[in-house]
């Protein structure tokens, strides 16, 4: 039977978020957009992360018994996964703090267009 | 305090113990050795910390007895040394100061004390004299402000000139070298409100700082070649290199050069030409302090120095007749300056100069023996005329009022026996001893010396006596000037002055007399061979000491009674005819104004010559200083201001300052460009990575 997400697929699809996070950031104006696409560009990652956790974790059960792989069997499998529960977590604090922000900077200007927030120059 | 210095003491003994470095003498005799230096540090230290809260007859008598407990104590050490130590030098407790490599080998440095028969006569001097001294002080300085301050660095002084005296190794003796120096220049510069009595400080330290340096150039040679600096294995190595010709003869250049360079240091610490000039400025400092630093102890630290090395210095082939020579000459330069000096403290400075260069001719012809004999009757002496002359200089200044230069003058004074009976007859005695007159105690010494020129095999001998005796003959003649001018005709001074005139209280008066006394006495511990056979005590005390050079070994194996009987006489005809002839010329009323008349006359360009001190002072000033401070100038302006703070220090300031206003201009404040660039600068970094 053939695999429905094989890594070829998985990788593309994590390239198209990142691309799309990356587009959003980089041409939005909004703040609001801005964050949302930043957790776009972090859910790219995450998604990579797992796919490759899953790919090699194979590899590590099969693995010769020496000190390197002995490692790799019961944590290095699952490394990326427990990585992206982490990153998960960070990201929800990210988003916390950039909320706030955002509500701080719309009640001291009314507005969240970050063009028009360019006090920090010289 | 006390603790401290009781728990030093015990740490002290500690390590001696642990290091199995335990000599034969009882614990009193190496305590007492070690206290010689420490009690004057005690009393520098309360003086230093508490003087200003204490009268200034505590803080003198606290000094005084400080130094006499030193004194004292030296006694105890000199009377197991003499009596019970059979020739065995007596160590104190031996503190490791530094350990380090020096040449792939273990280089160890000790605070420790070593007292032998050349330490019987430094420390007894020391600590004797400079007892008499601080005890004056306590009158002559009774009515200063600064009179803790004074007796804190006097007793400073006591330690390190200790230091140097008993310290067994060279790096010892050089703390004690720079703590004198130290001294000396904070004592010339006392009243250092007056401008001129600080620059002569500087001048002092300034000039002694180039002696040091070859001073540190000799040791360091010294430590390089023969891996020690204790004086004692430095006698035993060089003694045992003097019998290994091959190698003695591969190395010479060292042995030249370290004693030259040791040489050198002596020159400035002992004021010998070239580098004496500091020693007659000095005179701006406390009498009594010309009396202990300028002349009883100090300036001599460089022929002690030489004597403690000899056995080094008989390692060296041209060195010991260049110190005669430099000493001869400085003998009758400063002499012949002396002679007209009108200033009474400067007349005793070229004397103690002319005095010093003595020791060094008696050293160079390796007479060491007579060298320290002259350097301990001339502590007695010069320290009895200064102090003299300090009482006489207290006296006129009632009058004069404090810190006139009038006070000095000896065309000012004259007649002062009436008022001064005290001062007047034991300064008659110091002149006399100065003069060589037999009985007292310099005519033993610079006889034994004049002596020794003459018997030299060396080819500079004959030079050498001619200059010892010219230099002589003018020492009875300013002498005699000296004190018929200042005690003797009319006093030419204003009146007021004369009514003012006073002998000077008990406290200075009787260390007078006392130095009187050993100015008399001094010199009978060494009798001259032709006048009692066998009564040199003296020399046989000290023989074992020294190690004779090669060209004065034969000395003593002929008979030279009649070199002896002829010199003898001949010496003390021209020291009496001199200073009868300048007591005589000098004690008539008018002498000074006949002796200008005819100094104005005939022979004016020697007088002027002489008055000017030969001129040395306007030379070093117009071929040393002038160049160095237009030197010192042009780096000023060109190397430290444009170079260094405008360049350097602006500068770069200045092109920061330039590239940051440039960088600036990327903060815009506006988020998406920073994004911009920051996701450009990650692609280029990931194209980098791949295509590398």
């Amino acid at each position: 039977m053939e695999e429905l997400f094989t890594p070829t697929k998985v990788l593309i699809l994590s390239g198209a978020l990142m691309s799309i996070g990356v587009y959003g950031v980089l041409a939005r104006r909004n703040l609001i957009v801005m964050l949302m696409s930043l957790e776009m560009m972090l859910v790219a990652v995450n998604v990579v992360l797992v796919l490759f956790s899953r790919m090699h974790a194979s590899e590590g059960m099969a693995g010769h018994v020496s000190q390197h792989t002995y490692e790799a069997a019961f944590l290095g499998a699952h490394t990326g996964q427990i990585f992206t529960l982490m990153i998960m977590t960070v990201a929800a604090g990210e988003v916390g703090v950039g909320l706030a922000i955002l509500v701080a900077l719309y009640r001291s200007r009314n507005s969240i267009d970050v063009d028009q927030a360019r006090e920090l120059r010289l | 305090m006390g603790e401290l210095l009781t728990s030093f003491l015990l740490s002290a003994a500690d390590t001696a113990e642990k290091s199995g470095n335990v000599c034969e003498c009882p614990h009193m005799a190496k305590l007492a050795l070690t206290l010689v230096p420490l009690l004057p540090l005690l009393g520098f230290v309360i003086n230093a910390f508490w003087g200003k809260k204490l009268t200034p007859k505590a803080s003198g008598t606290l000094a005084s007895l400080s130094i006499g407990a030193a004194f004292v104590c030296a006694l105890i050490v000199t009377g197991h040394y003499v009596w019970y130590a059979n020739g065995v030098a007596v160590e104190s407790y031996n503190v490791s100061w530094f350990t380090s490599q020096l040449f792939g080998k273990e280089f160890d440095v000790n605070l420790g004390l070593r007292f032998d028969h050349l330490s019987v006569v430094m420390a007894l001097v020391i600590t004797g004299v400079g007892t008499l001294i601080h005890i004056y002080s306590v009158g002559y300085m009774a009515h200063d402000k600064g009179y803790w301050r004074y007796f804190a660095y006097l007793n400073l002084f006591c330690f390190a000139m200790l230091c140097l005296a008993l310290g067994d190794n060279l790096v010892l003796l050089f703390l004690g070298w720079e703590g004198v120096g130290l001294c000396s220049y904070l004592l010339i510069g006392f009243w250092y409100e007056d401008e001129e009595k600080a620059k002569a400080g500087k001048k002092a330290f300034v000039v002694n700082r180039i002696g040091d340096l070859g001073f540190l150039v000799g040791m360091m040679l010294l430590a390089w070649h023969f891996g020690t600096l204790d004086t004692a294995e430095l006698t035993k190595s060089a003694g045992e290199l003097a019998k290994n010709t091959a190698e003695l003869t591969q190395n010479q250049w060292v042995f030249n050069a370290a004693c030259i360079s040791l040489f050198v240091g002596a020159v400035g610490k002992s004021a010998q030409i070239p580098l004496y000039v500091w020693l007659p400025d000095a005179m701006a400092g406390p009498t009594p302090v010309s009396a202990l630093i300028h002349a009883a102890t100090m300036v001599t630290a460089g022929v002690y120095m030489v004597c403690r090395l000899s056995a080094v210095y008989a390692l060296s082939t041209w060195v010991l007749p260049a110190i005669a020579v430099v000493g001869a000459a400085t003998a009758i330069f400063a002499a012949s300056i002396g002679l007209v000096q009108r200033d009474i403290k400067k007349v005793l400075a070229y004397s103690t100069v002319s005095q010093l260069g003595y020791m060094f001719m008696a050293v160079g012809l390796g007479a060491y023996t007579f060298a320290v004999f002259h350097l301990m009757t001339h502590a007695f002496f010069k320290a009895l005329l200064f102090l003299g002359s300090g009482s006489v200089i207290h006296s006129l200044e009632h009058g004069y009022g404090h810190g006139n230069p009038d006070s000095q003058d000896l065309r000012l004074m004259g007649g002062l026996k009436e008022k001064m009976p005290v001062t007047c007859w034991t300064m008659v005695i110091g002149g006399l001893a100065l003069s060589g007159v037999p009985i007292f105690a310099g005519f033993f010494s610079k006889d034994e010396i004049i002596l020794s020129a003459w018997l030299s095999e060396l080819g500079v001998g004959k030079p050498v006596w001619i200059l010892g005796i010219g230099a002589a003959a003018m020492t009875a003649f300013y002498t005699a000037r000296l004190i018929a001018l200042t005690f003797f005709g009319k006093f030419r001074g204003p009146h007021h002055v004369w009514e003012h005139a006073h002998e000077s209280p008990r406290t200075m008066t009787v260390p007078l007399v006392i130095l009187a006394i050993m100015s008399v006495v001094g010199g009978l511990v060494n009798i001259p061979h032709n006048l009692a056979h066998g009564a040199d005590n003296f020399a046989q005390f000290l023989s074992g000491t020294f190690t004779t050079p090669s060209f004065a070994q034969s000395h003593g194996e002929h008979d030279h009674t009649s070199a002896e009987w002829g010199n003898m006489l001949f010496s003390v005809v021209i020291a009496i005819g001199m200073f009868y002839a300048g007591f005589k010329y000098y004690s008539r009323d008018g002498a000074l104004s006949r002796a200008d008349a005819k100094a104005s006359a005939g022979l004016k360009p020697v007088f002027t010559t002489l008055l000017n001190k030969y001129y040395v002072d306007e030379l070093y000033e117009k071929v040393i200083v002038r160049p160095i401070r237009i030197g010192a100038q042009l780096f000023f302006v060109f190397i430290d201001m444009l170079l260094i703070d405008l360049v350097f220090v602006n500068g770069s300031a200045f092109v920061m300052g330039a590239l940051s206003h440039l960088m600036r201009r990327v903060q815009t404040g506006v988020v998406s460009f920073y994004l911009y660039t920051f996701s450009i600068g990650a692609v280029i970094l990931l194209l980098v990575l791949l295509l590398w």
